[in-house]
């Protein structure tokens, strides 16, 4: 039916294109190609860059794509394209504050509907946060933001409270980031019953609508109507708005989403398809986004000021410098960390060109995700202060009121895409980022998304759903490996502490070491593993677990290094210690780690 | 691709500064008028414009909703309001008492919240008053002398706007209607007194330069030429003084051993490096501030007090600015920008050392000025041709790409050749593998120091010289 797509994700720095062509029946990859995206002064209008990425694929791939400043569609033979596809986080992204009554039921929810709806949480207002109103209203109108969501009170609630945070909203008025000819979207998502004094207060101030209230009841939340409102207001409204929006509205044919969204999609489908949990993370130059799939919920949380470009200063201060010298197989002292780390940071479009500078790089991006992971297990909870209704199917698997949701044990493949991890040299050293940085238990499947293509799919999985499948299975998630890491108390180095059988072939799992199994036939009929009694691989202490690998999986990565991660205190051992890692997993060249005990 | 260099690094250049008070004060000087920078522009005595919240349920003395708010309000949000101007009327019935509830200050009606039966007046800081008297014991309908066992403070505890100050059986509550110190409280008026503090701000001129135009109230445009250079990353705020070459090049490193009482009141300039020990010396005598190549980012922290997480710099609580030329660690500085400095050894100079990476970069500044006490007309012909340089230089944008040309001019920027200078002789067509494996657009420089290496594009910055 088709034989030519384009998708395009418009970044805050970079817009990506990305041509897909049928050929012998079969989806693949044509061309990719990337250019600054042009959003902000001196251009203001993305589609000079987005032409500009057009006109290199046309001359990698030979396709002729534009016509003058018009894309050609259809496909014929040598140029065109079927369908085009968008996702952007440009201009910002979608810029929100959300209100709640108390800071940690109704404006936490209303904060967890934000980020799930792809935005950037700029505040967090809630009636019982200590500032004053006047304080708060300074506060919105100052942030600007493109859209502000209003809940609180359960419905059949709290009215005169809710009209209050309402009230100081409708008085902040905030002035639109663009397009001043029209006004800032506000979404109501509170007790249903304060609807109608709502309505009065933003009357001819603010362009009001409704969702859901995201708390109907203080033991339940639903996120699902907000979300989709704060989408698709963020898509007419705002996005409309910005600088040459329309014309990507138009060459998209509407088929255009903000790309926390559209990854989001992507992994929801990708999740489906595995039997447990999953956790997404994206480390960008000065945020780093990760999400997570729990029990079929979608989550996502932005790290804002954890990032490898712009952001490192602050990976590095809330890291600390000892944090990130433990990684490094070379000696080092704080001062070569932080003068790299904050060359980077005013330089930030450099790239690695030594090992140790690559070393370093890897080293910073494993304590981003760590910090990022803490931030995400902390804002994804269990619903604070309410008494737990529980099913059935909640018997096994229930978090306390406050509890994160995120259970290690459960999230059975990991994805991690992001300059530092999609362009790694080498996929193990991908693998070892994900494997220090994020700490998976029991059995996890490891994949990065080299190209960045989940946005891509994302978008066109509303068009194509199969095609879109057979590009996520084929051209999206390249396998790492299928990480299997037992979980139990301290051993003594050396001890095998379980056994994998594979193949027919039997391999001990040993306590402080990592060691990697090359599968010769993609691991067909399976694995087996047998934890010691103290451990637990995903079915309990000491019960074995049996698992068909997944399609394209070629190695295993057997990790006994115990969970969490600890060094030796030694500066000297611990050295050596990564060293040995990094030569079991391949990550770099013996002669990078040479000299040391390998 | 390459990333295009926009420090700006000029020998002469047209500068016009605004300097302005944040709050409106008197202005000192008048067009025309020659000034150097450490003549006051503009001064503000004045008392922080509070707000005053009034809480209609205490003056109703009853239960207030929204349709009570608007029957009783007179005024809007949006109106100005002047002291003990009636602002809402109240009679619940024919023969009940009239209650007015007046404005405490001159200012404008900020907030109405209609649920909360709250008003909120923004005062007026020009006619701030700073001292406010609280009937306390006459809002709580209490005999003055039990005052003391009602009140939540005491004489000399700060308040905050909005706090309670008294209450009687956890129902009726009295709040301090601005922020300030407790002054007195009175058991024979029952009253309580706040004062606040008087805070006093000036701005300067900073430069050395002509007024050209005087804003009203807040201050005035002051112009020079000169030389002007930015820096990529700074701490501490605007200085002027002396500048005073410390190093024997621009590749060298700041000598300590010419640290002395000398150094007092100067700022002083060095070649690729500054050592913490040598700086804090150079505090220690009196110095101003520091212009250097490189710098470890360690020593930087130790000096600013503070990590320096997200590079946002120049309100940090310090007297000693430091503008770092190229980058952290030892490098030297640009030829281009040695020569400015050295020519200027000696005469005055303005830094700031401000600075923020993103989100609408801001760049560390160096203003030499020359103009000195040229005509006014003369010194109109001279600026004919000059760069501009403003308030908007110091924005810069966040990155700027550029296609690399053989025979550009560039830096390497990330390690192994770091900081060096050279000459793109070839730029070939296929990404090339580099020491670390990764596959990357490179060119072929040759280095000053005359070796030819291979660099990735990406870690080259392109100079293309201006006037």
């Amino acid at each position: 039916m088709y034989r030519r797509l384009l998708a395009a994700d418009i970044g805050s720095t970079t817009t990506k294109t990305v041509l897909f062509e049928i050929q012998d029946g079969a989806w693949a990859m044509k061309g990719k190609a990337v250019s600054p995206t042009t959003v902000e002064a001196p251009h203001l209008d993305v589609m000079i860059g987005l032409r500009q990425a057009l006109s290199k694929l046309e001359a990698l791939t030979g396709i002729r794509l534009l016509d003058g400043a018009r894309l050609i569609t259809p496909a014929g033979e040598g140029l065109g394209v079927d369908i085009f596809v968008a996702s952007s986080s440009a201009g910002g992204g979608l810029q929100m504050v959300v209100t709640g009554l108390m800071k940690e039921i109704t404006a936490e929810s209303a904060h967890r509907a934000a980020l799930g709806a792809g935005a950037i949480v700029s505040d967090v207002i809630a009636l019982d946060d200590p500032r004053s109103a006047i304080e708060k209203i300074d506060a919105i109108k100052r942030l600007r933001p493109d859209m502000v969501l209003v809940t609180g009170g359960t419905d059949g609630g709290n009215i005169s409270e809710v009209a209050a945070i309402a009230e100081m909203v409708a008085m902040a008025n905030p002035e639109p980031r663009f397009g001043q000819d029209f006004k800032t979207p506000v979404i109501f998502a509170g007790n249903v019953e304060a609807r109608s004094f709502v309505e009065q207060l933003f009357k001819d101030q603010m362009e009001l609508s409704f969702a859901d209230n995201i708390r109907p009841m203080l033991e339940k939340e639903v996120l699902g109507p907000a979300r989709h409102k704060i989408h698709d207001i963020f898509l007419e409204h705002v996005m409309m708005h910005a600088p040459g929006y329309s014309t990507l509205f138009a060459w998209a044919d509407g088929h255009i989403k903000p790309t926390p969204v559209a990854v989001g999609d992507a992994l929801r489908f990708v999740a489906g398809k595995f039997d447990g949990d999953l956790l997404a993370v994206d480390v960008g130059g000065a945020t780093t986004d990760v999400f997570s799939v729990i029990d079929s919920e979608f989550y996502r949380t932005v790290s804002a000021n954890l990032g490898m470009s712009y952001s490192m200063g602050n990976v590095l201060a809330e890291a600390t410098p000892a944090m990130v010298l433990r990684w490094l197989p070379f000696e080092a002292d704080e001062n070569i960390v932080r003068n790299w780390n904050f060359n980077k940071m005013i330089r930030p479009t450099g790239l690695p060109h030594t090992f140790q500078e690559l070393m370093l790089e890897q080293a910073v991006c494993k304590e981003a995700l760590r910090l990022s992971l803490e931030h995400h297990k902390s804002l994804i909870r269990g619903l604070k202060g309410v008494r737990q209704q529980r099913g059935v199917g909640d018997i096994f698997r229930q978090a306390a009121t406050g509890d994160t949701l995120v259970d290690m044990m459960e999230i059975k493949v990991m994805i991690g895409t992001g300059g530092a991890l999609s362009y790694a040299p080498r996929r193990s050293q991908a693998a070892m980022i994900l494997l220090d940085g994020l700490q998976p238990e029991g059995i996890t499947h490891l994949y990065v998304d080299s190209w960045f293509l989940l946005p891509h799919m994302g978008v066109l999985m509303d068009i194509d759903k199969d095609v879109a499948r057979e590009l996520i299975e084929k051209e999206t998630l390249i396998p790492l490996g299928t990480c299997i890491a037992p979980v139990g108390p301290q051993a003594s180095p050396g001890r095998t502490i379980a056994r994998v059988t594979v193949g027919g072939d039997t391999y001990d799992v040993v306590s402080g070491a990592l060691q990697v199994i090359d599968l010769e036939d993609g691991g067909q009929g399976g694995i087996e593993v047998v934890p010691h009694r103290e451990f637990d691989v995903g079915g309990g202490p000491g019960r074995p677990v049996s698992e068909q690998l997944p399609g394209g999986v070629t190695r295993l990565i057997l990790d006994g290094r115990g969970r969490p991660l600890e060094l030796p205190k030694d500066v000297t051992s611990a050295r050596r210690t990564v060293a040995r890692w990094y030569h079991a997993l391949g990550a770099y060249p013996s002669h990078t780690l040479k000299g040391l005990e390998v | 691709m390459a990333v295009l260099s926009t420090l700006r690094v000029l020998e002469n250049a047209l500068i016009r500064k605004e300097r302005k008070l944040p709050t409106p004060g008197d202005v000192l000087v008048a067009e025309g008028d020659q000034v150097d920078p450490e003549t006051v522009i503009a001064k503000a005595e004045y008392v922080k414009g509070n707000p005053y919240i009034i809480d209609l349920r205490a003056e109703l003395k009853q239960k207030v909703g929204p349709e009570l708010v608007d029957r009783v309000m007179l005024k809007q949000v949006g109106d100005i309001v002047k002291a003990k101007e009636v602002i809402a009327r109240y009679q619940k019935g024919f023969w009940s008492e009239v209650i007015e509830v007046t404005s405490p200050c001159d200012g404008v009606i900020e907030y109405i919240s209609r649920t909360q039966g709250r008003i909120v007046i923004r005062e007026d800081p020009r006619s701030a008053k700073p001292v406010s008297v609280v009937a306390a014991a006459s809002r709580l309908g209490i005999n003055p002398r039990l005052l003391r066992f009602v009140t939540t403070v005491r004489e000399g505890d700060y308040v905050y706007e909005g706090k309670i100050i008294a209450q009687l059986d956890g129902q009726d509550f009295v709040y301090a209607p601005i922020s300030g110190i407790v002054e007195k409280i009175c058991t024979l008026t029952g009253t309580i007194t706040l004062v606040k503090p008087i805070k006093h701000t000036k701005v300067l001129a900073h430069i050395g330069g002509r007024v050209t135009k005087v804003l009203p109230h807040y201050g005035a445009v002051v112009e020079t030429t000169g030389a002007y250079i930015q820096g990529v990353f700074g701490i501490g705020g605007e200085r002027s003084g002396e500048l005073i070459i410390m190093s024997g090049g621009p590749d060298r490193p700041l000598d300590e051993s010419r640290i002395d009482e000398h150094v007092s009141g100067k700022i002083l300039v060095s070649g690729s490096s500054a050592s913490l020990e040598a700086v804090q010396a150079a505090r220690a005598h009196g110095a101003l501030g520091l212009i250097t190549g490189g710098m470890n980012q360690l020593d930087l922290v130790q000096l600013a007090g503070r990590e320096l997480n997200i590079g946002l710099t120049g309100q940090e609580d310090t007297d000693f600015t430091v503008v770092i030329l190229e980058g952290f660690g030892q490098l030297p500085v640009n030829r281009q920008t040695w020569d400015i400095l050295e020519k200027h050894n000696g005469n005055i100079a303005s830094i700031d050392g401000t600075t923020q990476i993103r989100a609408g970069v801001i760049r560390p500044e160096i203003i030499i000025s020359t103009s000195g006490d040229a005509e006014p007309a003369l010194a109109e012909e001279a600026t004919c041709g000059l760069p501009l340089i403003s308030d908007e230089t110091k924005l810069a944008p966040t990155v700027t790409y550029a296609a690399l040309r053989v025979g550009d001019r560039v830096r390497c920027t990330r390690p192994p050749y770091f900081g060096l200078w050279g000459t793109v002789e070839n730029l070939p067509l296929e990404p090339s593998q580099v020491e670390c494996e990764a596959v990357l657009e490179v060119a072929e420089v040759r280095l000053d120091d005359g070796r030819s290496v291979t660099v990735p594009q990406a870690n080259l910055e392109v100079f293309r010289s201006e006037v």
